[in-house]
């Protein structure tokens, strides 16, 4: 971020809240995958030598 | 006793606040209509309201969250698509049961996944450079990629897999767009357009130059087609600037002789690809100066001056964090929506702008920034048409750190049922912009206000500060409890088909402040002796702060006050030094003393005005018993942060019995045809 002034600095009262998380459903999964190798190098040689 | 102000009491009042947020100016500086600042707060028809409600959806798996999509078919519903730790979960409406997609599998660190719905209409036949075109029933085709790190993925509503293993396919990369039936991907400062209608070849060649894609001066940062009158084009950014590129022209062969088919048009970058949007014919983002707005329509691709739009929002500007790559926009009618990393790493804080904040069938009104929302931490949103109907959806890295889907715009004003905390910071009454006749710069003695709400729908825990314009802190001058009663049912009463049920209007109210110049303790703050001459409620202007927890509207605010004799007289100190050590608590409280550490430990051991609760409720019914546990905080009082904490755990204890109780089919009596 670029430098930003805050010439007042006004009183900053502690005002939080958080959304109560009371959800649905809850999302389980037992099931993996494997990561797959990125063909992005061969693909970018081949178009640079056309 | 009624309360009544005496004859030369003045009076300043707001009974429209349709210009929004202004926090980059003084609040005495504030305009008649603006408030300094609003936090869960929507500013609509000139009336400031607690924001809608977001409700839960569902918690996914601990690991990175990557990102939310959403997939619409040619024909069918649309889906929601989660990615978290490199997998991609998907679900139908009401997008409560979602499934891992298998066959797709990115990186589990990726900073984020990319995505793109695209439409197939044609397929290569081969494998090969020269295949063969066949023409194919048109289909929704969902491009996915993870920044480069894995080979791009593909999905079509029921199948998918990667993209690997042919030269000629969609290479790896980041941003992409759909733009002129052209897949568009982003590979560091390359852009690569696929064949016409098919989002998997990249066999076609004509660029510009002659050389194998478009390259820009830095790496690719974010893509979005623009809303341009004649055909949607695409804009590319890096970090630095801002590009078209004319992606209508559907006629490749034309590229390379079309003038400025490629023109830098803005010198303003963008950093997150996830902040770039269209919204009301304009291209919006977030730049390292902060919210940029491009109207293509007028600019005519020329290089135009572009402020940033955002210095409204400077009390959160302010608190951001360095690293703006994640800022995630939205988009939902009128409204625009930028999460950013205030106060926080992650999007701790929501900017809302409301682009037409009083008139639309006119189309005069003006943005205005209706402040900023908590309460999540946004990853990503997406919005459209869901199951028929405009929605929007977000992703969030919650507090708890667990993610979780959540959609908002509920028009409930609540969250998952529970009393949502706003905050309105107003602008400084009798200040320079006040309605009063008071000579500008003359001092007043402040002494009450009232507050004019309406669309009370249930208890409504409502407070009132105020402090002096120039410094103070922010004393309580009302907190109250305004009970509402919703509707004709209670837990108590039972329901038969006989009966009647039946909602009941929101309340109004007119709420009064206490005299603050009747207070007993008036210097309780430390200010004066410290920041100030005068006792606390003698000032040039006064800022109020409202507070609430739970849904309301404020109409009209009014506030009044005496006029305060100027003296006549020089200062016989003018010349004097302080020689006491001051110090002032971020809040406004003030204390000074010869001792360092009698400062410290005064402002140290002073009470914060922040009371937290935690309560735990039982539920039980038919033998089943389920506990809720709530946690709450308010600047008003133990007792209203007491009472919101009840309410979250009472939810939460009454979501788990509903799952544990079996459930109730009815036998249809007092429903058979009489007819």
């Amino acid at each position: 971020m670029n430098v930003v002034l805050d010439n007042l600095f006004l009183r900053r009262p502690r005002i939080e809240y958080v959304s109560p998380p009371i959800c649905e459903a809850t999302v389980n999964t037992s099931s993996s995958g494997e990561v797959v190798t990125s063909s992005e190098d061969e693909v970018l040689i081949d178009l640079n030598s056309l | 006793m009624q309360q009544t102000n005496q004859p030369n009491s003045t009076i300043d009042i707001d009974s429209t606040f349709l210009l929004g947020c202004e926090s980059d100016v003084s609040p005495s500086q504030v305009a008649l209509g603006s408030s300094w600042m609003a936090i869960n707060m929507l500013n609509l028809g000139g009336l400031w309201s607690c924001r809608p409600g977001y409700h839960c959806l569902a918690t996914f798996p601990d690991g990175k969250l990557q990102g939310v999509a959403r997939f619409h078919p040619v024909l069918g519903e649309e889906q929601i698509l989660v990615a978290v730790a490199g997998r991609i979960y998907a679900s139908s409406f009401p997008y409560i049961d979602f499934h891992v997609i298998e066959g797709l599998q990115f990186s589990p660190t990726a900073k984020q996944i990319f995505w793109a719905l695209t439409t197939q209409a044609a397929t290569r036949d081969t494998t090969d450079f020269a295949s063969s075109i066949s023409v194919i029933e048109p289909k929704s085709v969902l491009i996915i990629q993870d920044g480069g790190l894995s080979a791009p993925g593909w999905y079509d509503g029921s199948n998918s897999g990667h993209i690997k293993g042919n030269l000629y396919e969609t290479p790896a990369g980041g941003p992409m767009a759909w733009v002129g039936d052209r897949l568009w991907v982003a590979t560091d400062n390359q852009v690569f357009a696929s064949d016409i209608s098919n989002p998997f070849s990249f066999r076609e060649q004509i660029y510009l130059g002659g050389v194998s894609s478009f390259f820009f001066s830095a790496e690719v940062t974010a893509m979005v087609p623009t809303p341009s009158i004649e055909s949607p084009q695409l804009m590319v950014f890096t970090g630095i600037n801002g590009s078209i590129l004319q992606a209508n022209i559907r006629n490749r062969d034309s590229w390379p002789t079309t003038p400025n088919f490629q023109e830098e048009v803005v010198q303003v970058g963008c950093l997150s690809n996830r902040s770039a949007l269209s919204h009301y014919g304009q291209v919006v983002w977030f730049s390292p100066s902060g919210v940029s707005i491009y109207d293509p329509a007028t600019s005519g691709k020329l290089t135009s001056r572009l402020p940033v739009r955002d210095n409204e929002m400077l009390v959160s500007k302010v608190v951001l964090s360095d690293d703006l790559s994640q800022v995630a926009a939205g988009a939902f009618g009128q409204y625009l929506l930028m999460s950013v990393p205030a106060e926080d790493t992650h999007n701790r804080h929501t900017w809302v702008l409301n682009h037409a904040s009083l008139s639309t069938l006119s189309d005069e009104s003006g943005p205005s920034w209706s402040g900023y929302w908590i309460g999540t931490r946004p990853v990503e949103w997406v919005s459209g048409i869901f199951a028929g109907q405009e929605r929007i959806f977000h992703v969030s890295v919650d507090y708890d750190g667990k993610n979780r889907l959540w959609e908002a715009f509920n028009p409930n004003r609540l969250d998952n049922g529970c009393p949502i905390t706003w905050a309105l910071f107003t602008r400084g009454y009798f200040g320079t912009t006040s309605q009063t006749g008071k000579p500008p710069g003359f001092r007043v003695r402040f002494q009450w206000a009232d507050f004019t709400v309406a669309g009370v729908e249930e208890d409504l825990d409502f407070g009132v500060f105020y402090a002096g314009g120039t410094s103070g802190a922010f004393k309580p001058i009302a907190n109250t409890l305004i009970r509402s009663l919703r509707g004709s049912m209670d837990a108590d009463t039972e329901i038969t088909m006989e009966s009647e049920i039946f909602a009941f209007k929101p309340q109004s109210r007119t709420i009064q402040t206490v005299d603050a110049d009747q207070q007993s303790v008036l210097t309780s703050d430390g200010s004066a002796g410290v920041e100030r001459e005068k006792i606390s409620n003698i000032d040039r202007a006064f800022q109020l702060l409202v507070v609430g927890h739970g849904p309301c509207t404020l109409r009209e605010i009014r506030a009044f006050s005496l006029p305060e004799p100027e003296n006549p007289a020089g200062n016989p100190k003018a010349f004097c030094g302080e020689s006491c050590l001051n110090a002032v608590r971020y809040d406004g409280l003030a204390t000074k003393s010869n001792n360092f550490k009698s400062v410290v430990d005064a402002l140290s051991d002073a009470p914060e005005a922040f009371y937290t609760s935690s309560k735990t409720v039982v539920l039980e019914k038919n033998g089943f018993k389920a506990i809720g546990i709530g946690f709450a905080s308010s600047i008003l009082s133990q007792a209203a942060a007491d009472r919101v904490a009840n309410i979250v755990a009472t939810k939460r204890a009454d979501k788990d019995l509903q799952a544990m109780l079996p459930p109730v089919t009815s036998v249809g009596l007092g429903l058979e045809h009489t007819g």
